[in-house]
């Protein structure tokens, strides 16, 4: 099983203020520590507050979990779950996605959406041909002084 | 027999007041345990002689078991846990011992329980210092929240606690509900005796009819804590059973349902205030 972190740091020019961060995991429940935590990490850096994280790192562990989708807990990761996370100011851009082979799309207008759509800043789903993806943003508050 | 309560002789299981044959039984199953003892361990007559000893040991257990009760810990699953201390007590008692079986089985059922609650309460699987920092975070919270008028960003909380930022997003992954291990469950509450048909088969969560849009769940949610923002999740984004999610949290559907209903009942009320 091959579990990759990269950073990048975009050169300035080319994409703004923008860095970006890329996490490539198999599409496994065992590795959803590894991007949950690296988004945690990202957004203390960033300034968030506790709550924040909190609901940020929910979204991402959410959102995971449905784009892992049926892949069977015991068996081996089918494929792999890539997050993209956009590093602007005051904010987490993040893009998760995997096959969609096994993935059940989520029922936009149910209460769990909701939920979900209410943790962060926007969320959308999109199905790409083969693959399936979530993007979502949160913003942190800005710091009243 | 008016007037007059019926008392048992012993100081045994509520149970044996409605049994007059206690005695016999209680006798018959001793009698059983000895020949348990005697038996081969592949003796054709043993599975079943096993059972019927164990059948007759488990009031006593769940006696047991309740003692443990209010910790936190659902009655069924305290009940389960004294039977595993129950069966390894039987198959390990020796009439040699000289002790009576009671006596024998008591520490060990109790010894059970006690070994469940160690494994299923955080401090065995987080380190000492995170389970420190992750105690401290909401008092440090609360007071930055004070001083500053706002809530503190992660950097001002490590400052405060004198840990590294990284350190306090691993104390919130500790304190976190996604293991069996941090789960804080709530104890039954008295009132929570009568769980409804519906409860117990987990069939139906009380629907969510109500109209409610994001702007009107934001503050709501702003007010669950943690654990029941992801119950919520789990139930009704990922359409989890109410039992897989006990599964996935190591606790009782059961609890599950009643924590739904918490919080679906507080949801509720807010939006229609």
């Amino acid at each position: 099983m091959v579990q990759r972190v990269e950073t990048t740091r975009a050169n300035g020019s080319a994409a703004g203020e923008v860095e970006s961060v890329l996490i490539r995991v198999p599409a496994h429940k065992d590795y959803l520590v590894v991007v949950r935590s690296a988004l945690a990490q990202l957004g203390a850096r960033l300034g968030y507050t506790v709550a924040e994280i909190i609901d940020l790192r929910l979204a991402v562990d959410e959102t995971c979990c449905l784009l892992i989708g049926e892949n069977p807990p015991d068996g081996p990761p089918r494929g792999d779950l890539e997050c993209r996370v956009r590093v602007g100011p005051g904010t987490l851009r993040i893009m998760v996605c995997a096959s969609a082979a096994d993935v059940r799309p989520p029922d936009r207008d149910g209460f769990g959406w909701k939920v979900l759509t209410a943790l962060v800043d926007s969320l959308t789903w999109v199905r790409d041909g083969s693959i399936a993806r979530v993007e979502m943003e949160k913003r942190h508050s800005p710091l009243l002084r | 027999m008016p007037g007059r309560s019926a008392r048992p002789e012993s100081v045994g299981p509520p149970e044996s007041a409605d049994r007059p044959d206690r005695g016999r039984e209680r006798a018959a199953a001793l009698d059983g345990l000895r020949r348990l003892a005697a038996l081969e361990r592949d003796h054709p007559e043993r599975s079943a002689l096993r059972e019927y000893v164990i059948g007759e040991y488990m009031s006593y257990a769940r006696y047991i078991a309740g003692r443990f009760q209010h910790r936190g810990e659902s009655p069924e699953d305290l009940e389960q846990v004294a039977y595993v201390g129950l069966v390894k007590a039987v198959d390990n008692y020796d009439p040699a011992y000289r002790t009576s079986f009671l006596t024998y089985a008591t520490p060990m059922i109790a010894g059970e329980i006690k070994r469940h609650f160690r494994d299923t309460t955080w401090d065995v699987h987080v380190p000492r210092r995170l389970q420190e920092l992750s105690a401290a975070l909401r008092p440090a919270e609360e007071h930055l929240n004070q001083t500053l008028g706002r809530d503190p960003t992660m950097t001002e909380l490590a400052e405060h606690l004198e840990a590294t930022p990284e350190e306090i997003v691993d104390a919130l992954e500790a304190a976190a509900v996604y293991s069996t291990a941090s789960l804080d469950v709530p104890v039954t509450q008295s009132d929570g005796e009568g769980a409804t048909l519906g409860e117990l088969l987990g069939a139906d969560d009380p629907a969510f009819g109500m109209v409610v849009d994001r702007e009107t769940l934001k503050p709501l949610l702003a007010d669950l804590g943690e654990r029941d923002k992801r119950i919520l999740l789990m139930r009704f984004f990922r359409g989890m059973s109410q039992a897989d999610i006990g599964d996935e949290l190591g606790v009782s559907q059961m609890q599950i349902s009643r924590l739904l209903t918490q919080i679906l009942g507080r949801l509720r009320e807010a939006v229609e205030r």
